[in-house]
């Protein structure tokens, strides 16, 4: 049997453009891959990708290896699952890392369980130790703790990582690579993609925001357009919620920080109505610069905060757009 | 009739969860523990099922026996029956190997048509255990369902609904399928104080007891030794120190927060 060898990294693609997760992983692969000292290699599928074939050489791999059909148009985990498996068998990377988007932490454990070999969630961190094996650090029990993980013997060791964790290498197009065109056959599959509806939201995503406005269930609905206003004081700014807005339909999705939502780290994070409850705070705990706002002294989310404010918002949010629109 | 199977997490209430950082260990001694939280909308969505399409609702833990507590609560809920995979062999496991498990006591019940997940853990948090189960037993799996749209009898066809990051999908699949949902998908009922009392004094019919001998499992596919990962060691997390200064509100009070947001050059 061949040896596992080399470092690889999954590209997820939606409708040809790159997340940037998956960038931002290219960077850790690297940096293994040269202590390893062995190849950085990328995976990727979709339908009309020619065009970005050549990114993650660009991000520093050396080599993509790429499958471009029709039926790969949209994700759909069955069928990606078993493309990924067959590159993986073929291939044999002893890493391979994949991005903790909401399809990579499905696709991630279900072709790990194919493979019957270990994977580790959510890493914030990765090293190599004497054996030569992945050190995959993850913070689980809502971040207060950091697990150092080995797959010691098992190959692939499969990673994933949120978004946002790592930087992204810088773009070099000078960056010279291999391209390899595959074709796997797979089995027609048991899971059917009947629709898919992009959301309409074109607003400045939260993960790339620099300063976030964060909203509670402190806040009445008829108050949003509040949050709105103070966002529009900053520069590439957005507007965050807690989960419970979303769940209540008054949020979109992707405006969630949290454990079961998004990883930000904007240079300013303003929290208001929000109690700093641990799921919440596992989102936004490596913010630059933490102000709060709430009406309850001893809400948690005042020990999480550089700047505590205990008061009400309908009264300080207007005050604060006067203040900052004069000073800023 | 459709066969549901729901698996919960008996987990610390990880709210209350400490780090002693001497031993490198976590503190559970006096944590209270709870059913995973989107556990229990797992539950709530399987009896919703029941009551749409009629069937049985099978709820399943992997755990010490303290976990009998939890699964009282679920048959409170309305769960028929509750099966506590219990074994000093099953101990150590990861998620691949608890997957394992959990699938190979699942296909000992027989029946299956959907089994439902919480989306992860508070505890571990990994969420792998659906994607897992469902490649073991070579059916289809989604994680992250928002609502099941159809469930057609005849036909045996599901389709659902989920979000992700930039929209929604509908899927459709035949049964049998695993899928697994958050907090928030639905409110979960309260349990009913006398079916508490019924899985008390006669648990024995509400509640089975498993151990390796009563499902069909490799050895070398459970607890620790059919576990790919080891955890190694675990230190308290580094918190990043905050300058947490709080006042109570006053005009002055915006003032000095301006000037601290120039003085930390976040303005
Ligand atoms: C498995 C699991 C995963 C979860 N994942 C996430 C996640 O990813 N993200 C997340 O956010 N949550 C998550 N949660 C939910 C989390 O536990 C909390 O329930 C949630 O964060 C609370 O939201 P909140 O702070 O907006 O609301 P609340 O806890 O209700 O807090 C509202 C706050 O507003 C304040 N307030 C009220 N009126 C005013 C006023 N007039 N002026 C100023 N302040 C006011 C109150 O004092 C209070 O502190 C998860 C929970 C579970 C169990
Ligand atoms: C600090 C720490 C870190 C860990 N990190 C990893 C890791 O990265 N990779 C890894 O493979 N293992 C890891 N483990 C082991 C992991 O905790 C166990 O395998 C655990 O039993 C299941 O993982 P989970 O809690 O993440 O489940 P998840 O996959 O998050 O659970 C999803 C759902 O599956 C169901 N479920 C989960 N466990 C059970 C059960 N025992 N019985 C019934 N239903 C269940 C529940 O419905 C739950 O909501 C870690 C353990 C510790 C202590």
């Amino acid at each position: 049997m061949v040896e596992f060898s080399g470092v690889c990294v999954y590209i997820e693609q939606r409708r040809g453009i790159i997340q940037e997760a998956s960038l931002q992983l290219l960077g850790e692969g690297r940096r293994l891959a040269d202590k390893l000292n062995v190849n950085l290699m990328a995976f990727m599928i979709g339908y009309d990708i020619n065009s970005i074939i050549n990114e993650p050489i660009y991000y520093g791999a050396d080599r993509v290896v790429y499958i471009d059909d029709e039926i790969y148009r949209y994700y759909n985990v069955e069928v990606y699952t078993q493309v990924l498996v067959e590159l993986l068998l073929k291939y044999r990377p002893e890493i391979f890392l994949v991005a903790g988007t909401k399809y990579g932490r499905e696709l991630a454990p279900s072709i790990a369980a194919r493979l019957e070999t270990g994977i580790t969630a959510d890493c914030t961190g990765f090293d190599i130790d004497e054996s030569r094996n992945l050190v995959q650090i993850r913070p689980p029990f809502g971040g207060r703790v950091l697990a150092y993980i080995i797959t010691p013997i098992k190959r692939p060791q499969i990673a994933t990582a949120r978004p946002n964790v790592f930087p992204a290498p810088k773009r070099n197009i000078d960056r010279k690579g291999e391209v390899i065109c595959e074709n796997v056959s797979i089995k027609k599959p048991r899971l059917e993609l009947v629709e898919f509806k992009e959301s309409g939201d074109k607003e400045l995503p939260i993960e790339k925001a620099e300063v976030i406005i964060a909203i509670g269930r402190g806040l009445s609905k008829s108050d949003y357009h509040l949050a709105y206003e103070l966002c529009k004081v900053f520069s590439n700014s957005a507007v965050g919620c807690s989960r419970p807005l979303v769940d209540q339909g008054l949020m979109p999705r992707s405006k969630q920080v949290g454990q079961t939502g998004k990883t930000v780290r904007p240079k300013l994070y303003i929290a208001i109505g929000i109690s700093g409850a641990v799921q919440h705070i596992a989102g936004m705990k490596d913010s630059r610069y933490v102000i709060a706002i709430n009406k309850d002294p001893n809400a948690e989310i005042f020990k999480f905060c550089d700047f505590g404010i205990v008061g009400d918002y309908k009264e300080i949010i207007p005050e604060l757009i006067k203040v900052l629109r004069s000073k800023h | 009739m459709l066969n549901m199977v729901v698996g919960v997490k008996w987990v610390p209430d990880t709210a209350d969860v400490k780090f002693d950082p001497a031993k490198g260990t976590l503190i559970r001694e006096g944590v209270e523990s709870i059913i995973n939280p989107p556990d229990l909308n797992a539950i709530e969505l399987a009896l919703s099922i029941k009551e749409k399409y009629g069937g049985k609702v099978y709820v399943i833990s992997m755990s010490p026996p303290a976990a009998l507590k939890g699964l009282k609560i679920a048959i409170a809920m309305g769960a028929d029956k509750a099966i506590l995979l219990t074994d000093r062999r099953f101990a150590g496991a990861d998620t691949l190997a608890t997957s394992y498990t959990l699938a190979m006591a699942i296909r000992k019940i027989g029946s299956y048509d959907i089994i439902i997940f919480g989306e992860e853990t508070i505890d571990s948090a990994t969420g792998h255990v659906g994607p897992e189960v469902g490649e073991i037993l070579g059916i289809s799996h989604v994680s992250y369902i928002k609502r099941i749209l159809n469930i057609d009898l005849t036909s045996k066809i599901i389709e659902l609904e989920r979000e992700v990051e930039n929209g929604v999908e509908v899927y459709k699949s035949k049964l049998p399928i695993v899928v697994s949902v958050g907090v928030g998908v639905n409110n979960p009922r309260y349990p009913i104080p006398i079916r508490r009392l019924h899985a008390e004094i006669e648990t024995d019919k509400y509640i089975e007891i498993w151990g390796l001998s009563n499902i069909d499992a490799e050895l070398d596919r459970i607890g620790l030794q059919g576990s790919p990962t080891r955890v190694i060691k675990i230190i308290a997390a580094p918190t990043v120190q905050r300058r947490m200064e709080v006042f109570q509100y006053s005009k002055e009070v915006l003032n000095l927060m301006v000037k601290r947001l120039r003085e930390c050059e976040v303005l």
